[in-house]
């Protein structure tokens, strides 16, 4: 008998608050994290930030 | 023994644990990202482990290039670089390593430089190597340029992996497909943004955070790749094509 179920991918819960708004604002909020960071690391390069 | 000291053992012995996890996939499956997320990942476990030699032993040359040289200068770059092998195609790929190769290369030439200036007199026992190692190591103006390669290196891994993994992240999450990726790519991003995070107070002069953010960071990126490379369970009978490739999946 052919296991139609293989190779298919579980769903994302239609309902959940977690992964409708928590998960989001989580990606963004990290993202705004590395942009900083990068923003800061540049500062390093270009001198504007303070380097020990 | 002090918190300073236990710290970099357990993140010694997670990332052994991680990095010899990620090599046997390399083994099965011989897909390059994981070649190179093999590579920087043992780079971070030679930071760690000097780090916890340190506690122990005291100075050491030769692990003082183990720490500066692959625990601060590469392992962000390399391991990013294994995100970038799965996100984009071949021809770029192959530019992009060959300038990583190159520039790790120019890195090592201006590490074993420093390294001819180093100060060890300076070396205190007990105290963390990461609040230290200014007074150890040469001004950039004195033989200490390596130290200017540091942010090119971490701002590459920071923006492959943290970048990688959040944009995944954002499209499994948009597809509404594969949780356990989403979840997965999220804690590789928080992960790697608390070294990075760690890594930059460090570079500002505040370096007692850097073994703890080590730490989460071994921590968050080890459960991420094991969460994103879990075989899926299987909830329903519809195929749903999943081509996009995942930062930290199985693949």
């Amino acid at each position: 008998m052919m296991d139609d179920r293989k190779n298919t991918p579980s769903r994302v819960p239609e309902n959940s608050s977690f992964y409708n708004r928590v998960l989001p604002v989580v990606l963004i909020a990290l993202a705004v994290v590395m942009v900083v960071l990068i923003v800061v690391a540049l500062g390093v390069l270009l001198g504007y930030t303070p380097y020990q | 023994m002090s918190i300073n000291q236990i710290l970099p053992f357990a993140s010694t012995l997670v990332m052994l644990i991680f990095t010899v996890s990620v090599f046997q996939r390399y083994a099965v499956r011989r897909k390059p990202h994981f070649l190179f997320w093999g590579i920087g990942l043992a780079m971070f476990g030679a930071g760690s482990f000097a780090e916890a030699y340190f506690s122990i032993f005291g100075w050491s040359a030769v692990v003082f290039f183990l720490w500066y040289f692959f625990g601060a200068v590469l392992n962000a770059g390399w391991i990013g670089h294994g995100t970038l092998m799965l996100l984009v195609r071949k021809r770029w790929r192959n530019i992009v390593t060959g300038i990583l190769i190159v520039g790790s290369l120019a890195a090592a030439v201006l590490m074993f430089q420093a390294m001819a200036r180093l100060n060890p007199a300076n070396f205190q026992a007990g105290v963390p190597i990461s609040e230290q190692f200014r007074e150890i190591m040469p001004a950039i103006d004195a033989g200490g340029v390596v130290r200017l390669t540091t942010p090119f290196f971490n701002v590459y891994g920071m923006v492959t992996l943290v970048g990688g993994a959040l944009w995944s992240a954002w499209i499994f999450l948009r597809k509404r497909v594969l949780p356990n990726r989403v979840i997965g790519n999220v804690l590789i991003a928080a992960g790697a943004l608390s070294i990075g995070f760690a890594s930059t107070l460090t570079r500002m002069g505040y370096g007692q955070l850097l073994y703890v953010g080590e730490l989460i960071a071994a921590v968050l990126m080890y459960i991420g790749f094991v969460m994103a490379g879990r075989p899926e369970p299987v909830v329903e009978r519809n195929p749903v094509a999943t081509s996009v490739p995942a930062a930290g999946a199985s693949d």
